[in-house]
């Protein structure tokens, strides 16, 4: 094995091995789930689905089990009891045997009004769930593909001039796709980033890097670390990404919208032009902060000044979205640690022109080029620098 | 056959000339002593003959040519600031260390092994480097130095943070080391371990090379006309051949004419029936000659 994969191997094997990676990997995932617990307990305390009663004077209910949701066991659903008066159903009421009844007028077809008598507040998915069981019945002679587009309602496609872009009401989550890409993008880089810049730091402060340095050359140490710390990100990433994809999988069948998720080759695009640049900019820039500092703490201290611009697009991502090709839209976009979030959030709302996504490509590629010269100068300065900090004079002197 | 030459370097950091036009060559086999106090310039000189630093002026030949990397995996080197990585086994740190010298598999550990053994860290292997005391540490990183079997030993103050047991343990392991052929440089401020190991040395000061030569080269033009003598009783005062008697604590210092020799001293004292617990010439150790060079430098600087 080449020194390059024992140096990688052995930084990634440190950790991704580590009692923190597993901490790490395991609390996202725990608590999502325990937030999606708390929200499911959270409906199934407050809402109340106790039998809900209907006097159908139109007659029109044929069958007061079509429309209920075949949705999962946990999550509850109102039964519907039919009864012959307003009378029945009141006393019916009153006893507690139903928390409500509905009254559909005899003159319902022309007039299109149901009655709701209630006790106590009534639940609006009880309403919605009556309301698609009546349109059911109604849509009964139809076949299942024009009562599912009744139900349903028209998908309006919207679709941009020059016709690289479509949105669909279906398609809503396809929205949240780049805007997730971005946010997790966020998270490889930085941990990623992270994990190389504390390697660097770790180096000085065991004080191994003239160990290092008289048993492989810079280069391959330098590479061998990019190649072993950045893949942890990915790691934590692909982990937090199975949950999601294994809910997709086999929710498919059960959640509509899940059946139109896809991911368009633009996107795709956008992504190889401006997150691998940035991942490799924002990666040596970090281990350029581990080789200038002494230690860890003020490593990290440091490090904010390199992570936080990448979340600025966030904070304006509403004017983003309302003006996707505005001046702030484009500024975010041209500069290198604002460019990645900023055109994955701008991707969502509007093509990004060619030209633009190649500059903006071009300009992050001369960026990544940058920091990893000013990486390795800096790595060179300071790597028997034990306990001493680089300052930016000497890391820009010409002497340096 | 040079192992290593060294010509006309120099390295200045900043105002402060750290080596100074500093030269010379250590044979194949040889253990030769790079000396000097605190701060003259020998770590500078070890990272520049390592290619850590590069040489403002003069070049070094290490294994016949300049370094590469291939030669890396030839070398030993225990730097002065001593490093492991702290959070790891001891076990997983020589591995990983080995590797990086080309050394891996079965016969990485099988060598790891038998260093850990020889060294008593076989109970304390699973422990993590920073679970060890100074001294083990020490130890794991010689380990880590002389595992791959080098060619060159390059060893920065050796016997730094080792007790008096471990430090012969160490002498023994480099007198091996040369036994077997292996080239070592000892760099060290400790001028009587010098003495007792290095077959020649270099001494720097200031950066610059104050003495440079075998031992006995070294001491040819220091050497005095004295003797040390002890006996459990007082010396006559008149001795024949011999000029002024200085009593010291534990020996008196005899001064001779110029005409006397040590013989002739000695043949005087056994028939004047001069009990003798001890009797030798007063050969200056390297800490006297150091002080007698820096004084003259001192001086000729001073005129």
């Amino acid at each position: 094995m080449s020194k390059i994969l024992h140096i990688a191997w052995f930084d990634y094997r440190k950790r991704v091995f580590s009692k923190g990676f597993l901490i790490g990997v395991l609390s996202v995932p725990v608590a999502i789930i325990v937030v999606m617990a708390i929200a499911i307990i959270a409906m199934v305390v407050s809402e109340d689905y106790s039998p809900v009663g209907y006097v159908d004077l139109a007659g029109i209910i044929k069958n007061p089990e079509v429309g209920i949701w075949d949705g999962p066991p946990f999550v509850p659903q109102p039964k519907f009891v039919a009864y012959a008066s307003a009378d029945e159903a009141q006393k019916a009421m009153d006893a507690g045997a139903v928390q409500a009844y509905y009254v559909v007028s005899a003159d319902y077809f022309t007039s299109g009004q149901v009655k709701l008598v209630q006790k106590a507040k009534f639940s609006s998915s009880n309403a919605g769930f009556f309301k698609d069981m009546l349109r059911l019945n109604m849509l009964e002679a139809y076949p299942k593909n024009v009562q599912d587009l009744m139900i349903s309602g028209t998908d309006v496609v919207v679709q941009s001039l020059d016709g690289r872009q479509e949105m669909s009401q279906r398609e809503w989550f396809n929205f949240i796709i780049p805007l997730m890409g971005g946010l997790l993008f966020f998270i490889v880089v930085i941990s990623g980033g992270n994990y190389l810049m504390m390697a660097v730091v770790e180096e000085k402060e065991n004080r191994t890097m003239e160990i290092m340095v008289t048993s492989a050359s810079v280069d391959q140490m330098m590479i061998g670390k990019v190649l072993g710390n950045l893949p942890v990100g990915l790691t934590m990433l692909v982990i937090w990404l199975l949950l999601p994809v294994l809910v997709v999988i086999f929710g498919r069948n059960t959640f509509e919208w899940m059946q139109y998720i896809r991911i368009s080759p633009d996107y795709i695009l956008v992504v190889v032009a401006t997150l691998i640049p940035a991942l490799v900019m924002v990666a040596a820039l970090l281990a350029m902060v581990g080789a200038t500092v002494a230690d860890e703490k003020t490593a990290q201290q440091i490090s904010g000044f390199v992570s936080l611009p990448i979340m600025i697009p966030y904070y304006f991502s509403y004017q983003l979205m309302m003006d996707p090709n505005g001046p702030l839209a484009l500024g975010l976009s041209y500069f290198p640690l604002t460019a990645p979030v900023a055109v994955a959030i701008r991707s969502s709302f509007t093509p990004i022109p060619t030209v633009q996504l190649i500059t903006i490509s071009a300009v992050l590629i001369v960026c990544a080029g940058l920091s990893l010269w000013l990486a390795a100068r800096a790595f060179r300065l300071g790597m028997l620098s034990y306990g001493k900090h680089i300052s930016l004079k000497k890391l820009f002197s010409k002497a340096g | 056959m040079k192992t290593l030459e060294v010509s006309n370097i120099y390295k200045k950091f900043g105002d402060n000339q750290a080596v100074n036009n500093v030269s010379f060559s250590v044979e194949k086999g040889e253990l030769f002593g790079l000396l000097g106090p605190n701060g003259a310039g020998k770590t500078t000189t070890i990272r520049i003959l390592l290619d850590i630093f590069k040489a403002d002026a003069g070049s070094v030949s290490l294994l016949g040519g300049p370094m590469t990397d291939e030669k890396k995996n030839r070398i030993g080197y225990l730097p002065e600031e001593r490093g492991l990585y702290q959070d790891i086994t001891v076990e997983r740190c020589l591995s990983f260390l080995a590797s990086l010298k080309g050394l891996e598999g079965p016969e990485a550990k099988k060598r790891i092994d038998a260093y850990m053994e020889r060294f008593d860290l076989t109970a304390h292997r699973r422990k993590k480097v920073k679970e060890l005391s100074k001294g083990m540490q020490q130890k794991a990183q010689l380990i880590a130095t002389l595992v791959h079997q080098p060619e060159v030993i390059i060893i920065d103050e050796p016997f730094s943070a080792l007790d008096p047991v471990n430090t012969q343990m160490v002498k023994d392991l480099l007198n091996e080391e040369r036994e077997k052929g292996t080239t070592i440089v000892m760099c060290t401020h400790q001028m009587h371990q010098v003495e007792e190991l290095c077959d020649r040395l270099v001494l720097i000061n200031k950066g610059q090379v104050v003495l440079y030569g075998s031992l006995q080269e070294v001491r040819a033009p220091f050497a005095s006309r004295d003797l040390l003598v002890r006996s459990p009783h007082p010396l006559p005062e008149k001795i024949a051949g011999v000029e002024r008697v200085e009593p010291n604590t534990n020996h008196v210092r005899l001064l001779l004419t110029p005409e006397a020799t040590p013989q002739s001293v000695l043949k005087t004292l056994v028939e004047l029936n001069v009990p003798l617990e001890s009797f030798e010439v007063a050969v200056p150790t390297l800490d006297e000659i150091f002080i007698q060079v820096v004084q003259r430098q001192a001086e000729t600087a001073a005129a």
